[in-house]
């Protein structure tokens, strides 16, 4: 083809001969390029749909939020429908576990009863659909009008999500948003930070040791990874190579589950450390670095065997032979955790349990007790934003009888954790719920915005540091999102903009994302120089060439896992005199008398999570209110653990309807007349007697919290204290047959005339 | 010939229950409701057994998982007067739901009493109902139900293992139960197969079947370290 010798301005096309054929083959093969294409689409489009063909599975990738632990799993969709949730095998926590709550997540995301639009109470008083619009403006100009009297509350749990809920603080002017967490997470933290100098909750190295003495800490029933703890103890415990032994009130699924079992008197755990400690010490097997360690927090003698005996109700044997085992344990490793942490001297038990690791020369060795350590990407988010506040900051602020300003709770349930809390909601001006469901904040809630399930959302995650390991899990969603919902970090962003404050990003990914991109940046910038706190671990950023890349590359490979080097000990230790604490410890002996009533019928309350329902989070699953819970085979509702010695004195049978009364309310339910309560005390589950909450939780069972008084706290941590907390037990009736406690009857001990022995397997075959 | 087995690890067992709740998701188990389970209607396929030992405060709790032992000689079929549950020749004790009518004679004589049945039809009330698994039908009313192995997934491993022209290798198979346990307290395979993980587990000397003396020739297995004491009740 050529142009040329035509007129000025009109350029002259000819085509010659050859160039004619070569456009002529250039079409042709254009044409049945198309053909082909066409072709193609017909006969091979099904395989290549982006979606699967219908009724096939599709396996994809997500991270279970039930809880902070952060497991990874599988979720079996088909027709873009979740059906099942597998362990990841490689999952970073769980390595292929699942607990039941985390299977429940679909019940969740399915539940009928599910908020899946804006909600905003009309001029009736009734809670009525709105679009998005309309309810961000409301919630948007409430919280413009007043910022210094607006007060978040986050139920997070630490990670990206709550350094988003910060920097919105931050940025609209409100005071930092309340962290709404599980008490005995708080102390545990601020214990750590005594006896170590960190303030994270602690990595215990469970599979590796041989003797792990726990005080309180329930790892094998809801507490913060019941997948990692449970496989950890299983192989501490395989060929009886090493020995758990729980030292706590309540025969929990982990007392059951140990090798041993100290029923300590409730409240006495610090003390029993102390009296440990002293056994310890006496024993001469302590190293002298472990000793000048220990002694340097706690210069006092600790108490004698005699003192903690009376103190704790052991008997002195059965403290000497745990000393002497501990002492001569190859690794021996103290955890805490629990109802030993949840009463005013918390912080001063948590510490004292801790200690005994410096005593033990159990911290940084392998086996023994590691720095909770992450990638900060909740700092990353929330940039120079104040830290979070603890829960009872949440009772400070509703405290007098002055209009509670701005309420805005997100993916928390305050009402029914503290339902104290309530005539400071009621005095609110507004609240604003952002929920998925209907429970007891969101009802008193005047303007409600949809949030996603987790298998709905992006998730960006920092797992709990069970590992002793820093993760950043990322997770695309798995399912199109119910209804209208919106991600609880979108909504922050988009009530930010509405106010007229906007934070840079357009929704929670893209801040996700920007924070990674800035790590790149502040890591290659750092170079070898490791102090650099913005900085990751500078083999994380190998072979990415710039931070556009590396975002990709993170996102697609599903975060950023650390590796075994970067496990460590806490680096500030006391002795290393590099923290600014006070140089000795609180002493968990000096304690306040628990409150309440005395007397015969004055039992010390020990609320306690179950498997099932957790803090409340499970109670509107039907799976998990129908199962057995597993050492009182209670199902659908809430029961008291009373022990068979007070149960005969007291006149209680199995099924009695007792009234319990505390210092501020008092509750009814059903005893469950158990063995293996330590006489003296009541065990009560929490997470039943929901206001709403659904059709499977509305009205079943009973909220323990209700006796909760919001004035004592755990000294300290800023935590409302449950634990040390007595109330009268007195049986009122035989129950109605609707009041009869749903108790699991199934079993071969029911099936009289059967010989229940056990026979060795020979491998019959029929 | 495939003979399915499995074996559970009662030293591992914690009781948690994550196993019960695969079941029932896994399997389109009914949750029967509060007033029906006080009935002791509940349908669990799989239950975790509590016993006690020794007393307080010397007290210690064991866990039991118990299932359907898919009996070599099992009490539940020869007294199903329409054939609804039979053996198949794999080991398992199936149930053709279609033919069930209902007499709850196999209930009564299975000595493990892990047969539930359907005092009335199911009810997903949507969008609960999105999650069922399309592989496992929903038993209508009436009809006796209980753990099958899952045979479902069963067949799907021996589907994909003829797709890629093998026999079905030991671990392609997971059984719901099997898959979520957080200690890994449960194979499940082959017993015909010697090298299989649940045949080893089986020669344990730490195996021995649930009412042994039965002779029910049981297809599954229990390993425990500890002699385990008639319950003091």
């Amino acid at each position: 083809m050529s142009s040329g010798n035509g007129k000025r301005g009109e350029p002259r096309v000819t085509i010659g001969r050859r160039d004619f054929f070569k456009v002529y083959a250039a079409a042709g093969v254009a044409v049945l390029q198309g053909c082909r294409r066409r072709d193609q689409e017909l006969i091979e489009s099904p395989a290549r749909r982006s979606t699967a063909l219908p009724g096939a599975s599709v396996w994809r990738r997500s991270i279970c939020e039930q809880c902070g632990a952060g497991c990874e799993i599988e979720v079996r969709t088909v027709d873009r429908l979740a059906k099942k949730i597998e362990g990841l095998p490689s999952g970073f926590v769980n390595r292929g576990g699942v607990c039941a709550l985390g299977h429940s997540a679909l019940q969740e995301l399915y539940h009928p009863d599910r908020v899946t639009e804006p909600m905003r109470r009309g001029s009736s008083g009734e809670l009525e659909p709105v679009s998005w619009e309309e309810a961000l403006e409301t919630a948007a100009t409430a919280i413009a009008a007043a910022p210094d009297a607006t007060t978040i509350v986050a139920g997070a749990p630490s990670g990206p999500l709550l350094g988003l809920w910060r920097r919105f603080a931050a940025t609209v002017g409100t005071p930092p948003p309340v962290h709404w967490q599980p008490a005995d997470a708080l102390v545990e933290r601020e214990a750590a930070r005594l006896a170590f100098g960190e303030s994270t909750r602690p990595a215990y190295d469970l599979a590796r040791s041989d003797y792990v003495v726990s005080v309180g800490a329930p790892l094998l029933d809801r507490w913060r990874s019941p997948v990692h703890f449970g496989a950890a103890w299983a192989e501490l415990t395989a060929d009886r190579r090493g020995k758990l032994v729980q030292v706590e009130a309540r025969h929990s699924l982990t007392a059951a589950n140990a090798d041993g079992w100290l029923p300590v008197r409730p409240g006495s755990e610090g003390f029993f450390a102390r009296g440990l400690a002293g056994l310890l010490l006496g024993s001469g097997t302590v190293g002298q670095e472990g000793r000048s360690a220990y002694e340097a927090l706690y210069p006092e003698a600790p108490p004698d065997l005699a003192a903690t005996v009376e103190r704790c109700g052991i008997d002195a044997d059965r403290i000497e032979r745990l000393a002497a085992e501990l002492a001569s344990a190859r690794r021996p490793l103290v955890m805490v955790g629990g109802s030993a942490l949840e009463g005013e001297n918390g912080v001063a038990a948590g510490a004292a349990a801790l200690a005994l690791n410096l005593l033990l020369g159990a911290v940084g060795r392998v086996g023994g007790v590691f720095a909770g350590v992450d990638f900060g990407f909740e700092e990353r988010l929330a940039g120079d934003a104040t830290a979070a506040l603890p829960p009872a900051a949440l009772a400070d602020r509703l405290a007098g009888d002055g209009d509670s300003g701005v309420l805005v709770v997100s993916e928390a349930d305050p009402l029914h954790g503290v339902p104290g809390l309530e005539a400071g909601f009621e005095r609110a001006g507004t609240v604003i719920a952002c929920s998925a469901f209907f429970d007891d904040t969101t009802l008193r809630a005047d303007v409600v915005l949809p949030v996603q399930t987790d298998l709905e959302r992006f998730q960006a995650v920092e797992p709990d540091p069970v590992r002793g390991v820093p993760a950043l899990l990322i997770a695309s969603p798995t399912v199109a999102p119910r209804g209208e919902a919106r991600h609880p970090g979108d909504v922050a962003l988009a009530l930010a903009a509405a106010a007229g404050r906007a934070l840079p990003w357009p929704g929670f990914q893209e801040a996700v994302e920007s924070a990674l991109s800035d790590a790149f940046t502040a890591t290659r910038a750092a170079g070898d120089d490791a102090s650099d706190p913005a900085a990751l671990p500078a083999s994380l950023i190998a072979g990415a060439l710039n931070a556009r890349q590396f975002v990709r590359r993170t996102t697609d490979a599903g975060g950023l896992l650390g590796t075994e080097e970067l496990r460590r000990a806490p680096t500030r230790l006391p002795r290393d005199g590099g923290n600014d604490m006070p140089s000795v410890l609180p002493d968990p002996a000096a304690r306040a008398a628990p409150v309440g009533p005395a007397g015969v019928e004055s039992f010390t309350l020990i609320p306690f999570e179950s498997l099932k329902l957790g803090d409340g989070r499970g109670a509107n699953r039907p799976w998990l209110q129908e199962l057995p819970d597993p050492l009182s085979t209670v199902m659908w509702g809430t029961w008291a653990e009373v022990a068979t010695e007070d149960a005969d004195r007291l006149g209680i049978q199995t099924g009695d309807i007792v009234r319990l009364t505390g210092t501020v309310a008092e509750i009814e339910l059903p005893a469950m007349v158990l063995p293996t309560v330590r006489p003296g005390s009541v065990g009560v589950p929490v997470g039943g007697g929901h206001a709403d909450y659904g059709r499977y939780a509305r009205g079943r069972g009973v909220n323990v919290n209700a006796l909760l008084d919001t004035d004592r706290r755990v000294a300290g941590a800023g935590a409302f204290a449950r634990g040390d907390l007595r109330v009268r037990v007195e049986r009122l009736r035989r129950p109605r047959r609707s009041e009869r406690p749903v108790i699991y009857g199934r079993g071969l001990r029911q099936a009289e005339e059967i010989p229940v022995g056990w026979a060795p397997h020979v491998g019959g075959k029929a | 010939m495939t003979r399915w087995g499995m074996a559970i690890d009662l030293d591992r067992c914690t009781g948690c229950e994550a196993c019960v709740v695969a079941c029932a998701a896994e399997n389109n188990i009914q949750t029967v409701g509060e007033e029906q389970a006080r009935e002791g209607r509940a349908m669990h396929w799989l239950r975790i057994e509590r016993y006690y030992e020794g007393e307080f405060p010397d007290v210690r709790t064991r866990f039991m998982p118990v299932l359907c032992q898919q009996c070599g000689a099992a009490p539940c079929e020869p007294v199903c007067p329409v054939y609804a549950t039979y053996h198949n020749p794999e080991g398992l004790n199936a149930m053709v739901y279609g033919r069930c009518i209902g007499t709850r004679f196999c209930a009564n004589n299975c000595p493990y009493t892990v047969r539930v049945f359907n005092w009335f039809d199911a009810e997903f009330p949507a969008p609960l109902d999105s999650q069922l698994n399309p592989d496992v039908s929903v038993r209508p009313g009436g009809v006796m139900e209980k753990c099958t192995f899952c045979v479902q997934r069963i067949q799907a491993g021996k589907d994909e293992a003829a797709q890629e022209d093998r026999e079905v290798a030991d671990g392609d198979v997971k059984t719901a139960c099997q898959q979520s346990c957080p200690t890994k307290a449960i194979a499940f395979g082959d017993l015909d197969d010697p090298d299989s993980e649940v045949s080893r587990w089986a020669e344990s000397p730490r195996a021995f079947s649930l009412l042994g003396d039965l002779d029910t020739r049981p297809g599954v297995v229990y390993l425990s370290g500890t002699e385990w004491r008639e319950p003091a009740e």
